[in-house]
């Protein structure tokens, strides 16, 4: 509490006194005992591992104060720069894939000519539920270049076969299909969901003026669906940018280093390769991009979102 | 508070004792140096347990790797009344289990299997007990040197990083040998007599049969290898060549003629080798032995000789020839890489004695032979020409053989394990065809040299 | 006109479908080619052409799971699951009931519910090293409950910030009136409250329980023995290297997948629910 309020105090003069106030008032008093202990989990659960985190990328493996130079040296070391771009184009990829293919399905299942809604949805939304590492296990047994089915069927109809984890660039694919598949189903549900929030009204309307298919989507739909899909977006681009269990299960950062991730950087260098100090470093990094995400997505969907 | 009830839960199942125990050394030696350790034997010793009908808990490696030790040690059970537990793990997670194990200071388990490159990583002098101090074990004749010698810590020769000449160590035996790997060539001696081709005396005599044995329609691969990220099959090519990574002030000397050659090589080998065979890992690559659709390869013989030798299961059983690896050039010498795995007895295991009663007891002259048909891969003189043996296991004279050329061993540090991942990533992503052989070895010097240059060693 | 548009019609419905089928096999095969991998024999994945169906099914896949402890492992997962699903709950329940009900106002309920959001979007694997260190310092490294400690900060904030949209969309108006009829705060929450939101209640426990049931990075790194390892790490366990064959590694995906599959087909009303943040009622 005391860490989180002074700053406050500072930025807008008046709030912790309007805590003290609250203080009095004993249904206010009960909400703050109440939310204290989340308070507590969540925030130290940050706090504490960041402060460590701060500490350690300032010195070197042997313990030595470094300053800056862990963090000058990862700006130098190819490893982490190639990680980091691999990370980002990959979790791009995806969530524009994703989303489109959920975007698609939600208006397909949404139309009127689908029986069974509840039914497809159950199918659609399975692979959410599946793990990371499972979900790359399932798919490496069809990436496979001997047990695998994609090859095989390549052949049937007269297609050369492709090396799918075995070549940076069909790596790339071949990964961002996996997390796609994940990935997808999500965007599919939340879209759904909002197209149920539409009012009829509006299309009634549109019929009477007679506005097109396209045209009623880009016109009418879209600006429903927008806030709905920013959130979607946000918080799948964040979630790929962690991408992990599915590196581990199916490449392991191959072919070559071709497909490491930031975290699987952070792993590798932390507990593989015992560089923890120098991984600190590379966590740092990583947190200072998750804060400006957070600032971004609280600013502009949060914020649209409670006044909605 | 949140962890309370499955932790009753874990003591449940019997294992309250240990842990209380393992958390007072914990909290006793947390972060330091052998003189807390030493504190903590103390603590552990007294509450050992001297009875029979204890449990010797082991972390092995999966596979045919361990084989010979889970298949021989009912024998041992039945003798003494101790029970042996065995829990497998993969080999990168295996490597990272031991590692961390050694760090927490665990006494989960009382031997580690493991492979040579992580002795420096697993601190010996640490986190391991020297037999040879405390149980005064001395080395048998029959055994090679080397195989004790890579268990030896700090290395008895070769490069020693500045760090661990800091500490000003005595060497020490801190593990017994277990399995007496190194690595071989082999290749199908019918297909080359059939041919009227000749046995590869060189690298590029390797590369002419390949080239001529290849069909890809049939199919028959001229060239097969375990390519999959961070592999070292490949290594020996490096040195025969006479190339390598580190120079023994463990400087990046990769960038050269000779590691130009041996990419190139490498890269031409690829030509003849199976479609998507970059990902291939030990089974795949046994796959294609057992389906009689490969020439030759580089192989251990811990992962699927016993496979590949078994006509129930193997097209190519009795046909294969093994032997050290091809020269760089004519009349040269091949170089082979040593990939021993060793138990190393745990500090902080509250069995030593029990431990190490198994440790000897398996090793043993008396027992060696049980071990072998078993599936154990020797590391005895006797074992490896030991003619009933030499005739089910075929690999064996050129195991003997190179065992006692001595092979080389991978760099004795920390980073050891590390660097040579590095490099097998270079290795594949050329083969992939997304780097020339001369990106590639820029691409592993420089990576090499950037985790070097914030690694202890 | 009207053929024109029934003909238009039709096509559309045949587009419909087509796009059905396709999802459909995109969705399940992968499932499905797990499923049939896992009950092939090694000779049959040595094939150089592989089978749509096992031609002769063996569980030799299994028997190799269960060999390897692998049930003991989806036991340690159930137990990580369930306490980490309590434990969240009994956070996040009476925190999002105090965030939104009890009056706060805004400008203190806003920053204290985005302290707790930011952990929505934290990484989880910058917590690992310290972590790691804290917990063999404090000798509570390789146990379950490290996985509960570890998981439940993450699920908490999750489970607050679905369940705060939810109390907001329950009329304060039910809660007033039962307590001018004289029931305490606690009763009202227990005889009004709680019923109303039972079905959300639900969706988040099963979220959270999924989630844990999944979660990997944790669990690699804080365990080293059955004592403590989940079933994820069972599976990466599994993936072929020094041996032969695939169908293990198969045999633990389908176990750790029928729960899952199982509990999406049961539940799938309460899962929307949770996943999409309380939007779809």
């Amino acid at each position: 509490m005391s860490v989180r309020s002074l700053p406050l105090a500072t930025n807008r003069p008046g709030r912790w006194q309007a805590v003290q106030h609250l203080w009095q008032i004993p249904e206010q008093r009960l909400a703050l005992l109440l939310l204290l202990p989340s308070l507590l989990v969540v925030l130290l659960t940050m706090l504490y591992p960041l402060i460590v985190t701060i500490r350690m990328a300032l010195s070197s493996e042997r313990g030595q104060f470094v300053g800056l130079g862990n963090l000058t040296r990862l700006a130098t070391t190819n490893i982490f720069l190639e990680s980091m771009s691999f990370t980002l184009r990959f979790s791009a990829f995806v969530v524009i894939v994703s989303l489109l293919l959920g975007l698609g399905l939600a208006l397909v299942v949404n139309s009127i000519y689908v029986p069974m809604k509840t039914l497809w949805i159950t199918i659609l939304i399975i692979p959410l539920m599946v793990s990371d590492i499972v979900s790359a296990v399932v798919w490496r047994l069809m990436y496979h270049p001997t047990i695998g089915i994609l090859n095989y069927a390549l052949s049937l109809v007269g297609l050369p076969r492709v090396d799918w984890l075995g070549k940076s660039s069909t790596a790339f694919f071949s990964v961002g299909i996996i997390e796609i598949w994940r990935s997808a189903p999500f965007f599919f549900i939340m879209l759904y969901a909002a197209l149920q929030l539409i009012p009829p009204d509006v299309y009634e309307s549109a019929s009477v003026d007679g506005a097109g298919g396209v045209r009623a989507f880009f016109d009418m739909t879209l600006p429903y669906l927008r806030p709905v899909m920013t959130v979607a977006l946000m918080l799948q681009f964040i979630g790929a940018t962690r991408a992990f269990g599915i590196i581990v299960g199916a490449t392991e950062g191959g072919p070559g280093r071709a497909t490491w991730t930031i975290s699987y950087f952070i792993y590798r260098y932390a507990f593989r390769a015992q560089q923890m100090h120098f991984a600190s470093a590379a966590v740092l990094v990583l947190v200072l991009l998750t804060i400006v995400a957070g600032v971004l997505f609280f600013r502009f969907v949060w914020v649209q979102r409670d006044a909605a | 508070m949140a962890g309370e009830p499955s932790r009753e839960r874990t003591d449940g199942l019997g294992r309250i004792d240990r842990r209380v125990t393992r958390r007072q050394a914990l909290k006793t030696g947390a972060g330091i140096g052998a003189a807390a350790a030493a504190m903590q034997f103390n603590v552990i010793s007294r509450r050992s347990v001297r009875a029979q009908g204890a449990t010797i808990r082991i972390l092995v490696p999966q596979g045919a790797l361990a084989d010979g030790l889970t298949k021989t040690a009912p024998a041992y059970e039945e003798q003494t009344g101790n029970k042996i537990s065995v829990e497998a793990f993969p080999y990168q997670d295996l490597q990272t289990k031991a590692i961390t194990l050694a760090q927490t200071k665990s006494g989960e388990y009382d031997l580690y299997f493991v492979d040579d490159p992580w002795m420096p990583n697993l601190q010996p002098d640490i986190n391991a007990v020297a037999i040879d101090v405390e149980y005064g074990y001395e080395r048998d004749p029959d055994i090679f040197d080397v195989c004790y010698d890579v268990f030896s810590w700090p290395p008895p020769y070769g490069p020693v990083p500045q760090s661990v000449r800091d500490l000003g160590l005595e060497t020490h035996q801190y593990g017994l040998p277990i399995v007496g790997n190194v690595i071989l060539y082999t290749i199908r001696k019918d297909v080359v007599e059939e041919k009227g081709l000749k046995i590869p005396e060189t690298w590029d005599d390797a590369l002419a049969v390949a080239k001529a044995v290849t069909d890809m329609d049939a199919p028959f691969y001229g060239w097969t290898a375990r390519q999959a990220g961070g592999n070292v099959d490949s290594i020996p090519i490096l040195w025969s060549l006479g190339g390598d990574i580190l120079d023994d002030d463990f400087n990046v000397v990769l960038n050269s003629d000779a590691g130009l050659r041996a990419f190139e090589m490498i890269k031409e080998l690829d030509q003849y080798a199976p479609p998507g065979s970059v990902t291939y890992q030990t089974n795949e690559f046994a796959a294609d032995f057992l389906a009689g659709r490969a020439m030759m390869g580089m192989t251990w013989p811990g992962d699927t000789l016993v496979a590949m030798e078994d006509p129930a299961q193997s097209q190519s059983a009795g046909k294969l020839l093994y032997m050290n690896p091809p020269a760089g050039a004519p009349g040269g010498k091949g170089a082979s890489v040593l990939g021993n795995w060793g138990l190393i007895m745990n500090a902080f295991s509250t069995q030593r004695d029990e431990a190490y009663d198994f440790m000897t007891w398996i090793t043993s002259q008396e027992h060696s032979l049980e071990y072998a048909k078993n599936g154990g891969v020797p590391f005895r003189k006797s074992n490896l020409n030991d003619p009933e043996l030499v005739a089910k296991f075929p690999w064996y004279p050129a195991q003997a053989e190179a065992l006692a050329a001595p092979p080389k061993w991978r760099p004795r540090t920390s980073a050891g394990s590390e660097i040579v991942q590095l490099y097998g990533a270079a290795v594949q992503i050329m083969i992939s065809d997304d780097l020339s052989p001369q990106d590639a070895l820029d691409q592993a010097t420089r990576d090499i040299e950037d985790f070097m240059a914030t690694a202890i060693d | 006109m009207q053929p024109n548009a029934s003909a238009s019609n039709a096509g559309k419905r045949a587009l419909v479908y087509l796009v059905l089928a396709l999802a459909l096999i995109w969705t399940l095969f992968p499932i499905y080619w797990v499923v049939v991998t896992s009950l092939k024999s090694n000779a049959e994945l040595a094939a150089s052409t592989p089978s749509l169906l096992p031609l002769q099914p063996v569980l030799d896949g299994y028997r190799t799971v269960i060999e390897r402890g692998i049930p003991r492992m989806a036991l340690n997962s159930v137990i990580v699951a369930v306490g980490t699903t309590i434990v969240s709950l009994a956070l996040a329940v009476p925190g999002s009931y105090g965030l939104t009900r009890l009056g706060l106002p805004r400008r203190i309920g806003t920053p204290l519910a985005l302290a707790i959001g930011f952990a929505l979007i934290f990484p989880a694997i910058a917590i690992v090293v310290p972590m790691f260190q804290l917990a063999v310092r404090l000798g509570i490294y390789d146990q379950l409950g490290t996985l509960i400690l570890l998981n439940v900060p993450f699920n908490a904030a999750f489970a607050l910030w679905v369940l705060r949209t939810v109390w907001m969309d329950i009329p304060r108006n039910i809660e007033e009136a039962a307590l001018l009829d004289g029931d305490t705060r606690f009763t009202a929450f227990r005889r009004v409250l709680l019923p109303a939101m039972l079905p959300s209640l639900i969706a988040v426990a099963v979220l959270v329980f999924i989630f844990t049931w999944n979660e990997f990075l944790f669990a690699l790194i804080f365990s080293t023995s059955p004592r403590a390892m989940t079933l994820p790490i069972g599976i990466a366990a599994q993936v072929p290297q020094h041996e032969l064959s695939w169908q293990i590694v198969a045999a633990a995906g389908t176990v750790a997948l029928v729960p899952v599959v199982a509990a999406t087909v049961l539940l799938q009303r309460y899962l929307v629910r949770g996943l999409t943040f309380g939007m779809a009622k």
